[in-house]
């Protein structure tokens, strides 16, 4: 069961750079910070009580052109989504042979990187899921049909995630690599869906 | 080792990931098409709308020569030609022929009984703003209403319209 605390150390991991990302998000009142935001140039820094003079505020203005930030807590949701897929089609790869079942040095390292690409796929996955649970519960509306995108994206990363945990606890069982698969195509179809 | 390996692999996932939308083509707005006199005539007075904002019967009726004569309150009348080849290209890109996933949640939302001739007036147009407070918005002497899409959507024009390209005039923290 050892699989499981390295499991909540990535999802801890995706967690914490989330927290990251939403930090930068959630700016400072009144403060500008530095994703491109600014006080109006009419506005001034006080530095200090004491002194009578202020000074103009010559950083970044609104007017500046918009440079879009590449660590946001939605893009962190889509690299942790996407960050899932690609570790399910690593543990895919590295699944044993049922010819190696005799345990040879290869077949013994095949399984061990098999077996942490599956729990790190699915640890990522439950940040994804997690993560985007926070950020676009308003854009989960059955108004429109379960058929909505948004609604299918999230059913299916739920699901896959599901798979994924179900998997690696059935393993060795060779109906683990059903779900594993099934977790896989579930994710995928989920991203393209979002793409 | 196994486990060192593959945390430095997830690492560079989450670089690859961050150029993966450089690299493919991504279909979360609306299709950013573009035609030479539909941004010549509706593009010189204001933000020139993708056609797939808007379902095709509404781009037919506001496209409509009566329309056109009073469009919302100006009159934009255009010669016949001029006219039938820009209705011809929203019609061809309107929201209902998209895979684009804003313009399919817009056809969606509009019941097929319904005409609107106001891209905000669409179900899902209003749902996404309705949280937006008036003094970001109307009371906003540098946005003063939803209809100018690009004062607050920096990538309007590519038909990006997610959170992360957001940046409300005097609302720095929105």
């Amino acid at each position: 069961m050892r699989w499981i605390y390295y499991f909540l150390a990535l999802v801890m991991i995706s967690i914490q750079c989330m927290g990251q990302a939403v930090a930068q998000d959630l700016r400072m009142p009144g403060y500008g910070g530095y994703s491109g935001y600014a006080p109006l140039p009419s506005d001034s820094i006080y530095l200090a009580q004491n002194d009578t003079d202020t000074v103009s505020y010559t950083g970044s203005t609104e007017e500046e052109p918009f440079r879009e930030s590449w660590f946001t807590a939605n893009k962190m949701h889509g690299y942790l989504g996407l960050s899932s897929l690609i570790l399910a089609g690593v543990a895919a790869v590295t699944a044993p042979d049922d010819d190696d079942e005799g345990g040879g040095t290869a077949a013994q390292t095949n399984r061990g990187t098999h077996h942490n690409a599956a729990t790190a796929a699915a640890a990522l996955g439950t940040a994804a899921v997690t993560s985007g649970f926070i950020l676009h519960w308003d854009d989960v509306n059955l108004e429109n049909g379960i058929l909505d995108r948004d609604n299918l994206h999230m059913l299916l990363g739920v699901l896959a995630t599901a798979a994924y945990i179900a998997a690696i606890s059935q393993a060795p069982e060779e109906s683990h690599a059903t779900l594993g698969m099934a977790g896989g195509m579930a994710m995928g179809i989920g991203i393209v869906l979002e793409w | 080792m196994s486990k060192l390996i593959l945390s430095v692999l997830i690492a560079a996932m989450f670089a690859s990931s961050a150029l993966a939308a450089d690299f493919f083509p991504r279909f979360k707005g609306v299709a950013p098409v573009k035609n030479a006199k539909h941004e010549s005539e509706c593009g010189s007075c204001h933000f020139a709308y993708q056609p797939g904002l808007l379902p095709s019967r509404s781009w037919r009726k506001l496209m409509e020569p009566k329309e056109l004569e009073d469009h919302f309150g100006d009159n934009a009348e255009m010669e016949g030609g001029e006219r039938l080849a820009i209705l011809d290209f929203l019609v061809k890109h309107a929201a209902e022929t998209s895979w684009y996933k804003r313009a399919t949640k817009i056809n969606r939302s509009v019941p097929k009984s319904q005409t609107p001739l106001r891209i905000t007036e669409t179900r899902y147009i209003k749902r996404k703003h309705e949280e937006v407070p008036r003094k970001m918005i109307q009371d906003n002497p540098r946005v003063r209403s939803l209809s100018y899409c690009n004062n607050c959507h920096m990538r309007a024009a590519d038909g990006v319209y997610d959170d992360d390209t957001v940046r409300i005039p005097g609302f720095p923290d929105w």
